[in-house]
């Protein structure tokens, strides 16, 4: 069986060899292990073993000669073998001129990517791994590669990707940063997610929050705000305070909204259960509590567990919008940015007001664009009106 | 477990669903006071009458047009092929009629038949005595066939043919008829349309069918003696094949070897090859290598009839090239 020697690939960029040197001829005998040719890569040479032992039948191509990754350099055979036509090229035998052959004169014109042949599971094999067919050698009939080879290559392949790139520091994928990844790749893998962003005008957020601070002398956020009136809005469009489970939406009694904060750990989502039936005041003095145990690390399972949507505010960090990733198994999430001063027009005027972006993300197997912009509608009114004062 | 021959066990089946149910009744050449070319029948029209155990003349035709007729009617008759090859003179009653009927009734109407008939070569009985045409009926929608390699198949299979309703070609060998194997004396039902494991093994899985399931196994034997481990799988009925047992042992062996003794191109052995490639393609290491008679009438020459029914030594070297990598 004639064994056929291919230009290695040896680093994910090369995509030509330069043939530096033979170390055996045409019809000289070589063993298995030894040096068969020196090539030059990208920036060092290499010395490519022979993988089998037998007779070199063919050598394709001269020295200097640039080829590309996977094309047939050599075939090494049994000294009686008949080499089967494959219709490589044949090197070019014309004598040398005095001139040493430059490296674009040697060029081949036209370089046709080689056919790989491969074994079903062969390729199923190298797909799953991230293997290039074209650097491994095949030893079956023809040069096919078949499972054993790809089980070889992955064997001895080094790990040379990684360490290309120099590596600082390696950071565990363990406790919290674990959780935190297998949540937010179930929630993108699993839940078809769109996101309707809408402006909302916070001037009567602002003066709200001055008026309670100059006349109660009481501290409110502006997530408590939030808080208060999305578990209002949700009263009015229930389907978003649910969860997707096998074939049946379960709309919840309870809106139990959690609060995207972030500790040393990473991110936490506290809950403030029954969002519904508290007062602001409650709602901010109970996020106080919970954003304090979030910082010492001391929130119980209690805190954490039990939320059917989440909110999640970037604009302390003068983020303007975003799109978040619903908390499974929720089925929405609010995205809050900053509040800025924008010009905004109003019946031709231009006037000066403090604005937010909010963008809610829903899971679109449960809830569609439409009644999700409503949500938004009514959670926009409320924050604009002065529907808050009530309580 | 007691030991009888393929034959025994194929009139035991027909006995126990005679005494079981008065509908079944058997029609063919010779199958009476002669007990059948094979013995299949012997002794049974002492035990059961002449109007239950009917004699016929010499057509095929008519053979299975009565029992079409029969069956439509509501009984449940089993039909005697003396030799498979003879099925060609009563194709039409086959294929155009028993197989169709319910489709061409909207189901109002059934064909509850068993045609049993021989097929196989190895006896020196030549072209029209020897062939294998199982492909034949399984090219035919509407029909069953059932391909049993051993005793205890033979019966449990037969039994599960009676009781279908639907027309089942029940495919015998001759070369089987003295075979013996373990029978269970208490009744029991091999289910149609599943396949079995014969052999466990991990290398390589030959598929076999009727006469080539026991060349396959001593093939495995002698290759074991060369550490090769050959699953060998037996897929007893042919239409429906048992197409999962025959992926799920590919998938882990990843080879496949397909052995059968009727001839290669649109045979036996091309349906379940491509079933291997259409279904477990990602998981052949090699290609499906197909063992079967050369596209040629059985010759009279034991010889030349040795030549192209597939062999041992055949089995045996395909396997060890598919194993070591040479196709």
């Amino acid at each position: 069986m004639v064994t056929f020697v291919k230009m290695p690939k040896s680093s994910l960029t090369m995509k030509e060899g330069t043939i530096l040197k033979w170390y055996k001829r045409e019809g000289e005998k070589v063993e298995k292990g030894e040096p068969l040719v020196q090539i030059l890569e990208e920036k060092s040479t290499i010395d490519l073993e022979a993988t089998v032992s037998g007779v070199v039948k063919k050598l394709y191509y001269r020295e200097n000669q640039d080829v590309p990754v996977g094309e047939v350099i050599a075939a090494i055979g049994a000294p009686e073998e008949e080499l089967p036509d494959v219709g490589k090229p044949e090197a070019e035998s014309a004598p040398t001129v005095e001139k040493p052959p430059t490296l674009v004169e040697a060029r081949k014109p036209e370089s046709t990517k080689p056919m790989v042949r491969a074994s079903p599971l062969a390729r199923k094999l190298a797909e799953e791994h991230g293997v290039d067919l074209t650097l491994i050698q095949g030893t079956g009939p023809g040069g096919r590669i078949v499972e054993s080879d790809v089980r070889r290559f992955l064997e001895e392949r080094p790990p040379t990707i990684v360490e290309e790139r120099r590596v600082k520091e390696t950071l565990p994928l363990t406790g919290m940063r674990k959780i935190i990844a297998e949540k937010m790749s179930l929630s993108r893998d699993t839940y078809p997610r769109i996101t309707l962003i809408v402006e909302v005008d916070a001037s009567e957020m602002k003066r709200f929050r001055e008026r309670l601070k100059l006349f109660e002398n009481i501290d409110v956020s502006y997530t408590d705000i939030l808080v208060k009136a999305v578990a209002k809005a949700l009263t009015k469009h229930p389907i978003l305070n649910s969860t997707l489970m096998g074939n049946e939406v379960k709309i919840f009694q309870d809106v139990n909204i959690g609060v995207a904060v972030a500790s040393p750990l990473g991110l936490v989502v506290p809950v403030i259960h029954g969002a519904e039936n508290l007062t602001l005041t409650e709602i901010a003095k109970r996020s106080q509590q919970l954003v304090k145990k979030a910082k010492e690390g001391t929130l119980t399972r209690q805190d954490l567990t039990g939320g059917t949507f989440t909110i999640t505010n970037l604009g302390m960090y003068g983020v303007d919008m975003f799109t978040p990733i619903i908390n499974p198994p929720e089925t929405a999430i609010l995205g809050v940015g900053r509040i800025r001063e924008t010009p905004v027009v109003e019946e031709g005027r231009v006037a000066v007001k403090p604005t937010m972006f909010l963008s809610l993300s829903v899971d679109h197997r449960v809830v569609d664009g439409a009644p999700a912009a409503e949500f938004m509608q009514t959670l926009k009114k409320i924050l604009e009106g002065i529907e808050l004062v009530e309580d | 477990m007691r030991e009888i021959t393929y034959v025994e066990a194929l009139r035991e089946a027909l006995r126990e669903e005679m005494l079981r149910d008065e509908r079944v009744f058997l029609l063919g050449e010779d199958i009476g006071p002669y007990g059948g070319a094979f013995t299949v029948t012997k002794g049974l029209i002492e035990e059961f009458g002449p109007e239950r155990v009917r004699d016929t003349p010499i057509s095929e035709s008519a053979i299975v047009g009565a029992a079409v007729g029969a069956a439509i009617t509501g009984m449940r008759p089993v039909a005697e092929i003396m030799f498979g090859d003879l099925t060609a003179l009563a194709m039409d009653q086959i294929c155009n009629q028993a197989a169709k009927i319910h489709y061409m009734f909207g189901g109002q109407a059934s064909c509850p038949m068993v045609l049993r008939t021989p097929f196989g070569g190895g006896v020196n009985i030549a072209e029209h005595h020897s062939q294998s045409l199982e492909a034949w009926f399984v090219h035919v929608p509407g029909l069953k066939v059932v391909a049993p390699s051993t005793p205890y198949d033979a019966k449990g299979l037969l039994k599960s043919s009676i009781r279908d309703d639907n027309p089942v070609i029940f495919c015998e060998h001759k070369q089987l008829y003295r075979v013996k194997g373990p029978v269970p004396e208490e009744e029991y039902l091999v289910p149609i349309g599943s396949g079995e494991v014969k052999r466990v093994g991990e290398d390589v899985t030959v598929i076999a069918t009727m006469w080539m399931v026991h060349k396959a196994l001593k093939a495995a034997d002698m290759l074991a003696e060369e550490g090769i481990k050959v699953e060998v799988l037996d897929p007893r009925t042919l239409n429906p094949l048992d197409k999962k047992l025959i992926v799920e042992s590919v998938m882990k062996t990843n080879r496949a070897v397909v052995v059968s003794e009727d001839v290669k191109t649109c045979g036996i052995t091309a349906e379940i090859s491509a079933v291997i490639v259409e279904e477990a393609f990602d998981y052949l290491d090699a290609p499906v290598v197909r063992i079967a008679n050369p596209d040629a009438p059985i010759p009279f020459s034991p010889p030349l009839e040795n030549y192209v029914i597939p062999s041992e030594e055949r089995i045996v070297d395909a396997v060890r090239k598919i194993v070591r990598g040479e196709v």
